[in-house]
């Protein structure tokens, strides 16, 4: 197994963490995008084709960054281990981890305030809203930012770096 | 146990790295850690392992405690 080069490992976190934090806003606007379509059918969101082009941007973008990722980290690439988050730098081994872990509490906060609305909203026009995929979908979008914005905090520049 | 009780460890590892004339990058490479994990430990915002605080006291020939000290 070859070695993984320790800034190499930060670098895979901080491109690790955009795409993440991309696709939580790719999935963010196709939360709107439903929701609206329930609530509100003439709504110019659903009526226009924004959303294809969109989409059409977000995937080039995303393309993008994968890209520039993989060409910055050609030579010292982590491979599967990238995938799988096996970090061995212990800085970015820590702040893999505990950004996992403000992800997972997020995930769990939003559960109990589900359950809250829940109970609440039974028959109302957001409880109609609210299908299995779109609740998915929101669980996936809070995950994302979660991490990401823990991932961004945590690599942060300070003042005498 | 109050606040005021905790045990905090500062460290003296700027001091050091800049007596020995390295940069974060440096020393970052001579111990095989990541310059942030040196930037960070110099800004007190990662607690590193033993593992590491053996290796930079190693690296500087000094104690570990010399770099790394407790303070209420």
């Amino acid at each position: 197994m070859s070695n993984w080069n320790p800034d190499s490992q930060i670098t895979s976190l901080r491109f690790n963490a955009i795409l993440v934090g991309a696709a939580a806003i790719y999935f963010c606007v196709h939360i709107v995008h439903k929701m609206l379509a329930t609530m509100s059918p003439e709504h110019w969101f659903i009526t226009s084709n924004w959303l294809h082009i969109f989409s059409f941007i977000w995937a080039v973008m995303y393309l993008g960054i994968a890209v520039r990722w993989s060409w910055i980290n050609k030579k010292t690439n982590g491979c599967w281990r990238e995938m799988l988050g096996l970090y061995k730098d212990e800085f970015t081994l820590q702040a893999y981890r505990k950004a996992c872990v403000f992800s997972l509490s997020v995930v769990i906060a939003a559960q109990m305030f589900g359950l809250i609305l829940g109970a609440y909203s039974r028959g109302s026009l957001l409880d109609e809203a609210l299908s299995l995929g779109i609740v998915s979908m929101i669980f996936l979008t809070l995950t994302g930012f979660a991490f990401s914005l823990s991932i961004w905090w945590q690599l942060r520049e300070s003042d005498n770096e | 146990m109050r606040l005021a009780e905790i045990e905090t460890v500062t460290n003296n590892l700027s001091l050091l790295r800049g007596g020995a004339g390295l940069s974060q990058q440096e020393l970052a490479d001579a111990i095989g850690v990541s310059r942030k994990t040196i930037s960070t430990i110099e800004t007190a915002r990662f607690m590193p392992s033993v593992v590491i605080a053996l290796k930079l006291a190693t690296h500087f020939s000094v104690p570990v405690e010399q770099i790394f000290q407790l303070s209420e």
